[in-house]
């Protein structure tokens, strides 16, 4: 065990009394974005093993793998400036979805390197908040910081099963 | 004073008084001693020399001050045959926390069991322990502890919480609850640390029939891989040795053939580069990945996935994976 002495420990040991719901939407978020989420494969899981040809496929109009990603990147990103004052409204359907986002391995690594870094900062800045910031106002359809994370949450679960049946489609179809 | 000097303060005060009544009662040389150090270092805490080496006066290492406030030189101006004692007895410190550890692989009534068990350096904070049962209607014990601190310290402590924990699971103590026994061993814990060390621990209770029961006080959450994927079991109640007093709750689950929970102790998810943990998410992603392997290759593969996040850095802590698989 690494910490000396319990001062504020924000741990499963021994919650930080100020960050105990922060500390748990922090842990839901990591775990519907890298693994262990109840609803199954979590967004990291459901895009393990898809490289760019398959997630630069199109089955009927559906958007491509690719593009989900994008979304699913740019609205994360989205949430996280929007709880550092930024509106972010009237978004163009070509910035929400954009295409060639899988054009080559290059281009299909920067997309899933966007996803990554856009969890990252909005995992961190969460942690640094205290539960009494979660009511904060923000701009966005849900109009709290905690209603905008729910969101991120929900949002990530429902792209991560459509992805998972894209790759699953993807796969089938490239036989 | 800095915080780390007030806690040591703190904790040295606390000491006092107990040495003091001790001395008291009892009149032997080694306490008044003792007693005679515990005010020297009071004494270098007011005037601010606390933490210096009294031979090169450079700053002693803040770990060994925290586990020895007393610490008056550096490792560095010890003399040679003080520096060799130091290594033997820690040798022989090692070798025995090592002998108290059950068998590393193990399989019992439908259970396999691996654990890999690493020190940050020579002795573990963390403990492992089996109880095998006394007849066929027991169940198996098995717990994973872990003390705050690491090293010597620590390891003392673990000893400690270890056999407490031997004592009240004993079979004389039939049809007692393993949140009771959690209650049990915080409040003796709690009567040696007075508050001013604590532990996690997980004790599970495994039946022939593939129920676990469960109690974990303040430890990580157990991961549970079943054929939905892997999620944290919930449900965890303070720290041994905090409060008086605290009451745990106990889990029921039930596990069917090639299912496993991996209880590990923070040295996993807990394992920094940088500013960014390892993290739940994480080893929960290296659970899924490892599910179908046997235990011990589970440990492995789960402690290889840490490795490689870890790309090099140090870690920071005593590690354990201890992985329950039904086989039966």
């Amino acid at each position: 065990m690494s910490a000396p002495v319990p001062a504020t420990i924000a741990t499963d040991k021994c919650p930080d009394l100020s960050r105990v719901e922060t500390t748990r939407l922090a842990d839901q978020l990591e775990r519907a974005f890298r693994g262990g989420a109840w609803h199954g494969p979590s967004l990291g899981e459901a895009l393990d093993g898809v490289d760019a040809a398959t997630a630069a496929r199109r089955l009927g109009d559906a958007h491509s793998i690719a593009e989900i990603t994008g979304h699913v990147a740019f609205w994360i990103d989205a949430a996280h400036r929007r709880m550092h004052g930024e509106a972010v409204t009237n978004v163009p359907p070509e910035v929400d979805f954009r295409t060639g986002g899988a054009d080559s391995d290059d281009a299909w690594r920067a997309t899933l390197d966007d996803l990554e870094s856009a969890h990252r900062r909005l995992h961190a800045a969460l942690l640094a908040l205290d539960d009494d910031q979660l009511d904060g106002a923000v701009a966005g359809s849900d109009p709290t910081v905690r209603g905008q994370l729910l969101g991120i949450l929900q949002h990530n679960a429902y792209h991560a099963g459509q992805i998972a049946i894209l790759k699953k489609a993807g796969a089938g179809s490239a036989r | 004073m800095t915080p780390v000097e007030e806690r040591v303060r703190e904790r040295l005060l606390g000491k006092r008084e107990q040495l003091a009544e001790a001395a008291e009662q009892r009149r032997e040389q080694r306490l008044v001693d003792l007693l005679r150090r515990v005010d020297g270092a009071l004494a270098s805490l007011e005037v601010g020399d606390w933490g210096i080496c009294t031979v090169c006066h450079e700053p002693v290492n803040e770990a060994r001050l925290e586990a020895d406030p007393l610490v008056k030189v550096c490792l560095e101006c010890l003399s040679a045959d003080d520096r060799q004692a130091l290594e033997r007895d820690l040798e022989a410190a090692a070798r025995v926390q090592r002998s108290l550890l059950p068998p590393a692989r193990f399989r019992h009534d439908g259970w396999e069991v691996a654990f890999l068990w690493e020190p940050r350096g020579a002795v573990s904070g963390d403990h492992v322990d089996l109880l095998r049962p006394h007849s066929d209607t027991e169940p198996l014990h098995l717990l994973l502890g872990d003390v705050m601190g690491k090293g010597v310290a620590a390891s003392f402590l673990q000893s400690h919480l270890h056999a407490l924990f031997r004592a009240v699971a004993h079979p004389a103590n039939p049809g007692v609850q393993l949140s009771e026994l959690l209650g049990r061993v915080n409040e003796l814990f709690f009567e040696t640390t007075a508050g001013s060390s604590y532990a996690s621990m997980v004790a599970a209770r495994l039946f022939p029939d593939g129920r676990v029961e469960l109690a974990n006080a303040g430890h990580p959450r157990p991961l549970l891989a079943d054929a939905r994927g892997v999620r944290p079991v919930e449900g965890s109640g303070l720290p041994l040795g905090l409060f008086a007093g605290a009451e745990y709750s106990m889990r029921e689950l039930q596990l069917s053939a090639g299912e496993t929970l991996l209880v590990y102790t923070d040295g996993f998810t807990e394992a920094m580069v940088g500013d960014e943990e390892f993290g739940v998410g994480r080893a929960a992603a290296a659970l899924r990945r490892a599910s179908r392997l046997p235990a011990d290759e589970l440990v492995a593969a789960c402690r290889r996935e840490m490795d490689a996040f870890l790309s090099g850095t140090p870690r920071g802590d005593d590690l354990t994976l201890l992985a329950l698989r039904r086989v039966g």
